[in-house]
């Protein structure tokens, strides 16, 4: 209720991913990424606030982000709604590993911390669970080990292996 | 994968990982390698890890009473993880100076002088030896012996009894204490930077007993005055500060004794212990406090057979936690320690 009233003076940014699509987003949610809100201290609103390192239906990710995680307007959030967003937050990185990678990066390049702690948290939980060889997969990493470095290497933590 | 994370994103991401995980993924390439095994990845891990990774170390011995046993139990669930058991740090021929014939009660004096960011240091009472260990990595480092003099008077102790562990965060690195107690062994407790023991001075016709604590970074000795007729029998720690156990008498003549616990607000400052709660004589007659849990419960042990059982203050209740020690509760340790990365090598190994 609170986040209608307050939209009749809010104000509207505009964001533009590298692929030319623009969104249009309250200028307090879109302040949740540290980078946009130096961008609108150094006067760039009004214009459009290119956002070239995201695509658009990266972008678009983000700014669902933006939303749910802009500061209520009554300024204190009640545990009841910390709850509905954790739960919210879990479902949002539930997605495949190309799409959570780039939100990752997005959430590294805007500076916005909660989403950066929510995707490394995700990311973890999935190499957790994963081989060195399945890693090196996913991240597209060359293992520069030569056999013998790897094996000496893996000898001395065997146990870890198990 | 479009894009290649940049290594700080990596370093982000693999904050989130258990230890053993990490020993794993350092054979994913070398700057893997490289960024887990350097000491600001592993002091970075360490903190943000701090609040999370808590677990406790039973130290006990085994049925036949030869040897010294380290299980690992699970800070929230209260069980011994049986699926990743703790290996001995060193056998313990090692304490026993490689000697094959033993002292029946000589494998007893082994003990966990503390934990420090992941690291918990281990000696023989009466012997030089000591041990640092990182249970999590397995590492083990067998501390080369002082050759320093011992300080004391002469006729007096030649026993290694007081020993401490902790870490200055001046120098980044860790300290061993090492001193004379003239009569016992005094199990220290350790709060960030600063080692205390229960110690006491005996006058012609008194006995001074009070709070020694040592001051890691700056190398010097604190001493707080116990609240007066208290008489104070072990120190255990609880939120980050010192707590004591001490003797609360029933009756005059000590038949029946209760145990009060005090929490030391500040170090040297004699006014500021305060009076938790106090045990009473049924549950003190046969247990012996061991540590605190999650700030408000305590941990028991039952004297004659070091079964763990589990005390609320509040409701003054007890829960039998299934955990059994095998030998008398005096043999018996629990410490909280952290699944850290910290290397037994000392803090400035990695250093550039």
């Amino acid at each position: 209720m609170s986040s209608t009233l307050c939209c009749s003076f809010a104000k509207n940014v505009t964001l533009r991913s590298s692929d030319g699509q623009t969104f249009e987003v309250e200028e307090a949610a879109a302040q949740v990424s540290q980078t946009i809100k130096r961008m609108i201290e150094d006067g760039c609103t009004g214009s459009v606030i290119p956002v070239p390192n995201l695509t658009g239906p990266v972008l678009a990710l983000v700014i669902e982000y933006f939303k749910k995680h802009s500061p209520p307007s009554d300024g204190c959030p009640t545990a009841l709604l910390e709850m509905e967003i954790k739960d919210w937050d879990a479902k949002f990185v539930a997605v495949d590993n190309d799409t959570l990678l780039d939100l990752t990066l997005a959430a590294h390049y805007l500076e916005i911390q909660g989403l950066l702690d929510l995707t490394c948290h995700r990311v973890a939980d999935i190499l957790n669970d994963n081989s060195v060889e399945k890693i090196r997969e996913i991240f597209h990493i060359k293992n520069d080990f030569t056999p013998e470095e790897e094996a000496e290497e893996r000898s001395k933590i065997q146990w870890a292996f198990e | 994968m479009a894009n290649e994370l940049p290594e700080d994103l990596v370093t982000q991401i693999l904050l989130w990982l258990p230890v053993v995980s990490l020993l794993r993924f350092k054979c994913v390439c070398k700057s893997w390698y490289a960024l887990i095994t350097h000491q600001n990845f592993v002091r970075k891990h360490l903190l943000h890890n701090k609040n999370s990774n808590t677990h406790l170390l039973l130290k006990t011995s085994n049925k036949t009473m030869d040897d010294y046993v380290v299980s690992r139990i699970s800070y929230e669930g209260l069980q011994i993880t049986p699926l990743t058991p703790l290996t001995q740090p060193v056998h313990p021929q090692y304490f026993r100076n490689g000697e094959e014939f033993v002292e029946f009660s000589e494998v007893f004096s082994i003990s966990v002088v503390g934990s420090c960011n992941g690291l918990v240091c281990i000696h023989a009472y009466d012997k030089l030896k000591v041990v640092i260990w990182n249970p999590t990595t397995r590492e083990t480092k067998v501390v080369p012996e002082s050759n320093l003099p011992i300080f004391a008077p002469a006729g007096y102790c030649t026993h290694i009894q007081g020993m401490g562990f902790g870490f200055d965060a001046k120098t980044n690195d860790y300290k061993i204490i090492n001193f004379c107690f003239i009569v016992e062994h005094v199990p220290m407790t350790y709060i960030t930077g600063m080692g205390s023991w229960l110690a006491y001075v005996d006058y012609v016709n008194q006995r001074d007993l009070f709070v020694l604590s040592f001051d890691m970074s700056n190398e010097v000795f604190l001493k707080t005055p116990l609240p007066d007729n208290v008489n104070g029998q072990a120190l255990l720690v609880l939120n980050e500060s010192i707590a004591m156990v001490a003797f609360k008498p029933v009756d005059d003549n000590w038949r029946e004794i209760g145990f009060d616990i005090w929490l030391l607000l500040k170090v040297g400052v004699k006014d500021s212990w305060n009076r938790l709660f106090t045990i009473g004589p049924s549950i003190a007659r046969i247990h012996q406090p061991l540590g605190f849990w999650k700030n408000d419960t305590m941990f028991l042990t039952k004297i004659d057979s070091g079964q763990l059982f589990l005390y609320d203050p509040s409701t003054q209740q007890i829960t039998d936690l299934q955990i059994h020690g095998h030998s008398d509760s005096k043999e018996m340790q629990l410490v909280t320690y952290m699944e850290t990365l910290v290397s037994v090598k000392g803090g400035n190994e990695f250093e550039e």
